[in-house]
């Protein structure tokens, strides 16, 4: 079994800009081993170089790459190997699941096909049987039994399949040629958590009873202490961290590492109950604390009273929200969780009157909202959008000043325009404005473009906020600065905020209440202690199955 | 691969001007200059073309119009090329390179004026049809999709035997027939932009369809327009000459098109006259060539996925 | 007209695909309606642009010739034109429901008889030139997309960019001197030798001289577009993540080309192809006139050259169905191609 080496590997990027060619190193100076048979968590956010070195070890990269340094599969050095052999090592001793199964499987071909194409191009010596199609095809259909799919699955088309059923597929074609290594870049990431937890444990399950080497990318810690027995943290090319998970996870060391594990709390630590490592709130007082503003009926600021929207028509009718009743309280931050498809953000559309109700109505202060634009824009100064992904939601051609502007401008808010910019800039912890308003967002980091989009939404002076997945596109040391701002500008200007979103370990960080939506209804809904410490409904209890909780940890300290 | 960190990068210009918006539009219309002009082709054609354009400009002085004057002309008829008339004379004895620069002021106003008809019509109507929805939008597609799928040139043929035949009429029949493919682009990039977050957001804030076309979808789809543009008047140049080969021009105003009329009509083309053949087909061809070359650079800057067409 | 969209920065992805997610019946009655509605408005177009523009019809129909007063309401009663609008409009649909487009002011005879003897020259013509340009178009475009850069793609891309340049016509004219006129290789026009009553292998013969010239001017100017467009199609591939999943699996340049990249490209390509079948046409009339090719284009510009407005009229409305139709088969042929199209 062939061992896996990294020795003072360097892959550079060249790169073309307006100013020249440049040069750009995405993984500097590595040197890993990964023994056979061991699983290895490789852990980093995005632009670190952990795709990069996957791709390295079947010399995948792009052609403006540069290697230096050794990759040893075995004996052999990858990126000395001629072509041919390089293609016969290609997927028989080491195979990928990559990243985002959507894109990865050809749309116009049968996903039998595509697995059986595999075995195909490596149908020689031990495999020669291969080549005969009722050979491979029971084959395909052995493969696709071992990751929980029905043989006849495999006459679909990709886009035909759900994302979890597409990456079992990706999955069932790394094991085709029975390599000995599996690399698996982000294989969940655009997975639903429990779809997520499904696809992990047939993986891990495939992996342990074959005794195959994994190597598993991500930048989720939680997902990689689940299968993995060693995490490797990698920054900005270099590896900052390696250690046995447990330990990484219990006791991070780097100050890096640190920050990627903060984006997953523990449900049920208090340490990270409204306290997050740059803000916490102040001691609960009154009208925080959810328990004790259940009796204030007229503090209800935003309402949806028998919400219904359904899309399509003619026998294709959906409800996307179904008769929901939400109200949210001044001051206070509801999390509004659920999976994609859940319609928690078509619930967030329609509370800002983006998209027309059914039936039933959103209630503001007590009144109804009209859809007329001229009614509408008082609401919109009092109820403002924060987007899911800051990259898409400012115009790449506004500078910083004029898209903070554009909502004083559209409201002709009276004053001078640079000291609200300037004002809404500050909120937001974008210091001092001054340096930002000239810049256009591609020069900004991600989280400081979120911080573009709040103070946005800030400059309206608004009394709340619905936020869509505020944080999910965001790298996890951003991540928390991002949630302590919104739980700042609840603690200290009462900015109450609808946070829609996957992610309970958020609600715990920041929410008061806790909404739990499932198929256009709302199933449960209380103060966020008791909704997520003592969850009453079946579909809580799954979505919490498959987070770590304090619970949990508590019982891995148990075991060792 | 991974975004700027921000910090370090941001200009530290104490007190920036409200005008900033304006500043950052001029650096980018500098770096879109420097990225054309490293593409050499484009450049090429860019610079053709302004000779071309400066030749037209000046045909009053270059060639003065009584050279073209059939009674005062000196010169036999059918000449061929001499070191008195480089390019040889037409039937009547005018010389073919005084023509051919009288001829590219008419051949480059049908192309400019159809493609200003073409573009006008096409991006009003590409905008509307992606920004708006229900029946305004069925009925622009339906309207696009006729426009697009009906013989351009048979319909042009139709509408300018009707008005009768002149320049007007040519401007006008190309125009009509050729904006459905700059339309459907702008309603595709309309669509894209409406797709995009920041137009979300600014419904929340309370914008309005003409803020949204305003301020977020025409400068988006503007530099796709202005690219078709060049394309288009490419095109419409072919298109003229088309026109005028099948006797819809105005026989009086000579074009580069109407010259290849004028050529087969009087047999040159088949009494060996070469030189009478050539020169406009050849004109017609370098020009086109280099509206194509340009408009392909501004797409390249555009959008940079394209890079290396 | 609107072939600036070949060259231009669409490539076929932005194509909008209607449909996903429809079902067949709804897919083809969608389809059908849109052409449907085109259908409509060429006849209306047929009508109106003919009889309700500015100058009196009778006046442009006896346009340049020496008519009496007599003659002239000789002619106004004899294609209704006394009559009010609105029968004259019923007049005209019933009697194109029924094949009758009218009499021809220069043959004398019924207008379909003239474009039926017109329509199989023209099948041939174009037929056999868009097959060729297709099969042309298509393997350089492929060719020259997956060795981008190389001189290989440089000389292609450079002759079908200048060949796009060219007006069809004096392509036509210039192939007529060199291989017509001074060479004496082929014919210089018609689609059979006057005067000749070959039959069998030898007529075949016969037109296949005469359809060279002809087929070969509008192929250049027609595989060059399609080059463009399946070059720029599989350049939007290359980039595609299931390429790098490919090639990871062991498979060579050329299998990734063949099995992966190619066949996702063509989807695209083969409706924007289509959509140039309006073009196409629109060259047919200028070959063939330049060919004198004894088919519809040509029967266009003798009408236009007349002019003769009722075989104009008809040759309009029965072009432009025919290119309608083609592109409703088109997108039921897209639907049936695409898998993502086909079973959503």
């Amino acid at each position: 079994m062939p061992r896996l080496e990294f020795v003072d590997l360097s892959v550079i990027y060249r790169t073309q800009t307006t100013v020249g060619p440049g040069e750009l190193t995405a993984v500097d100076g590595v040197n890993l081993v990964v023994e056979p048979g061991s699983t290895l968590g490789l852990a980093g956010e995005s632009g670190c170089g952990k795709s990069t070195l996957a791709m390295s070890v079947l010399r995948l990269l792009p052609a403006n790459t540069r290697t230096t340094g050794k990759i040893l599969l075995g004996e052999e050095n990858v990126p000395d190997l001629g072509w041919g052999r390089l293609r016969a090592v290609r997927w028989t001793e080491a195979a990928i699941v990559f990243q985002g199964a959507m894109h990865s499987l050809n749309p116009v071909r049968k996903v039998r096909d595509q697995i059986g194409e595999a075995l195909l191009i490596h149908a020689s010596g031990d495999r020669a049987k291969y080549k005969e199609e009722k050979v491979r095809d029971s084959r395909v259909a052995e493969l696709l039994k071992l990751v929980d799919l029905s043989p006849a699955k495999g006459n679909s088309y990709p886009h035909e399949l759900s994302g979890g059923q597409k990456q079992r597929i990706m999955i069932a074609m790394a094991l085709a040629c029975e390599p000995e290594l599996i690399i698996a870049d982000e294989p969940t990431t655009a997975l639903d958590v429990v779809v997520q937890a499904q696809v992990l444990q047939v993986l891990g399950d495939l992996v342990a009873s074959r005794g195959l080497s994994l190597i598993m990318i991500s930048h989720d810690l939680s997902v990689l202490a689940a299968t993995c027995e060693r995490i490797v943290v990698m920054q900005r090319g270099k590896i900052v961290e390696d250690g046995p998970s447990a330990e990484i996870m219990r006791n991070p060391q780097h100050p890096h590492t640190q920050a990627l594990a903060s984006a997953f709390p523990l449900i049920g630590d208090p340490a990270s109950r409204l306290r997050l490592p740059s803000y916490a709130a102040p001691e609960p007082s009154g009208t925080t604390s959810g328990g004790q503003a259940q009796g204030h009926a007229n503090d209800v600021v935003l309402e949806a009273r028998n919400l219904t929207v359904t899309f399509g028509g003619r026998g294709g009718a959906t409800n996307a929200v179904d008769n929901v009743n939400l109200s949210c309280r001044r001051g206070e931050i509801t999390a509004l969780v659920g999976q994609s498809g859940s319609g928690k953000t078509t619930l967030a559309r329609t509370m800002l009157g983006l998209q027309r109700p059914t039936s039933g109505a959103v209630y503001y202060d007590g009144n109804p909202l009209k859809h007329r634009r001229k009614d509408l824009k008082s609401y919109r100064k009092a109820v403002q959008f924060v987007l899911q992904d800051p990259s898409a939601a400012l115009n790449p051609k506004h500078t910083v000043y004029e898209a903070v502007a554009e909502g004083p401008r559209l409201h002709k808010l009276p004053g001078d325009e640079r000291e609200i910019v300037s004002r809404a800039l500050r909120r937001a912890e974008l210091n001092p404005p001054e340096r930002y308003l000239a810049t256009i967002p591609q020069e900004l980091s991600g989280g400081q473009r979120q911080r573009v989009v709040i103070a946005g939404a800030l400059a309206l002076d608004p009394e709340f906020l619905v936020a869509d997945e505020p944080v999910a596109s965001l790298d996890a040391s951003v991540r928390a600065d991002i949630l302590a701002l919104l739980l700042k500008l609840k603690c200290e200007s009462g900015v109450g905020a609808l946070v829609i979103t996957h992610d309970l370990g958020l609600a715990w960080n920041i929410a008061d209440r806790v909404v739990v939506m499932y198929q256009g209804k709302i199933v449960e809904e209380g103060p966020v202690e008791q909704v997520l410490l003592d969850p009453q409904h079946e579909y809580t209890k799954k979505l919490l199955s498959v987070v770590p909780t304090a619970q949990v940890a508590a019982d891995l300290d148990g075991a060792k | 691969m991974s975004a700027p960190s921000g910090q370090e990068t941001l200009p530290t210009n104490k007190a920036p001007k409200i005008n900033v918006a304006a500043a950052r539009r001029r650096q980018r219309a500098g770096e879109v200059w420097r990225e054309f002009c490293s593409n050499r082709s484009g450049l090429i054609g860019l610079v053709v073309l302004a000779i071309v354009i400066g030749l037209a400009l000046l045909a009053p002085i270059l060639a003065p119009a009584e050279t073209l004057d059939v009674t005062r002309i000196t010169a036999g008829q059918n000449e061929p090329p001499s070191w008195a008339n480089p390019l040889g004379t037409d039937p009547s004895g005018r010389s073919v390179l005084a023509m051919l620069i009288w001829g590219a002021r008419v051949s480059l106003l049908v192309g400019f004026s159809a493609t200003a008809v073409s573009m006008v019509i096409g991006t009003v109507v590409g905008m509307a049809a992606g920004h708006f929805t229900g029946w305004t939008q069925a009925a622009l597609m339906r309207l696009i999709d006729f426009f697009l799928v009906v013989p351009g040139l048979v319909l042009a043929i139709v509408l300018s035997s009707i008005i009768g035949p002149g320049v007007t009429t040519i401007i006008v029949a190309i125009g009509i027939t050729s904006w459905a493919g700059t339309a459907r682009i702008v309603r595709s990039q309309t669509l894209t932009v409406e797709s995009r977050a920041y137009i979300e957001r600014s419904w929340a804030l309370g914008a309005s369809n003409a803020h949204i076309i305003r301020k977020h979808v025409l400068p988006a789809v503007m530099p796709l327009v202005l690219a078709n543009t060049t394309l288009t008047v490419g095109s419409a140049v072919i298109a003229e000459s088309t026109l005028s080969f099948l006797g819809l021009g105005d026989p009086s105003s000579i074009s580069w098109g109407s010259m290849l009329k004028m050529a087969l009509d009087t047999g040159a083309a088949t009494g060996g006259f070469w030189w009478y053949v050539l020169s406009p087909g050849l004109a017609i061809v370098g020009v086109v060539l280099c509206f194509t070359l340009v408009g392909r650079a501004l797409e390249s800057v555009i959008n940079p996925t394209l890079r290396g067409r | 007209m609107s072939a600036s969209q070949l060259v231009g920065a669409e490539t076929a992805k932005d194509l909008d695909e209607p449909g996903r997610g429809t079902s067949w019946l709804r897919y083809v009655a969608m389809k059908a309606g849109g052409s449907l509605f085109s259908l409509v408005m060429v006849v209306l177009l047929g009508f109106f642009a003919f009889r309700i523009l500015p100058g009196d019809p009778v006046r442009s129909l006896a346009d340049g010739r020496q008519v009496t007063a007599e003659q002239m309401d000789i002619l106004r009663k004899q294609y209704g034109l006394d009559q009010p609008v609105i029968a004259q409009f019923w007049r005209y649909l019933t009697d194109l429901f029924r094949g009758n487009l009218g009499d021809s002011y220069t043959y004398n005879r019924p207008v379909m008889e003239l474009i039926l003897d017109r329509l199989g020259p023209t099948l041939l013509l174009t037929g056999t030139a868009a097959a060729l340009s297709v099969v042309l178009g298509l393997w350089l475009g492929q060719r020259t997309a997956w060795r981008r850069g190389s001189m290989f793609d440089k000389a292609h891309t450079g002759i079908a960019l200048t060949l796009w340049s060219v007006p069809t016509f004096w392509l036509g004219l210039l192939m007529l001197l060199i291989f017509g006129g001074t060479l004496h290789w082929f014919p210089t026009g018609g689609m059979v030798t006057a005067g000749s009553t070959a039959t069998g292998l030898a007529y075949v013969w016969d037109v296949a001289r005469h359809l060279t010239l002809p087929m070969l001017t509008m192929v250049a100017v027609v595989y060059a577009q399609y080059l463009m467009v399946m070059r720029a199609s599989l350049l939007e591939e290359m980039s595609a993540d299931y390429l790098v999943t490919a090639r990871a699996k062991g498979l060579r340049e050329d299998q990734v080309r063949r099995k992966h990249a190619v066949p996702n490209a063509l989807l695209p390509t083969v409706t924007l192809i289509f959509l140039t079948l309006g073009g196409l046409i629109g060259g047919a009339v200028t070959v063939e006139t330049v060919f004198s090719w004894p088919g519809l284009g040509y029967l266009t510009f003798q009408a236009l050259s007349a002019p003769d407005f009722p075989l104009l009229q008809g040759t309009f409305v029965v072009f432009s169905s025919i290119v309608i139709i083609m592109n409703f088969f088109a997108d039921i042929l897209y639907r049936v191609l695409d898998p993502r199209l086909r079973t959503a």
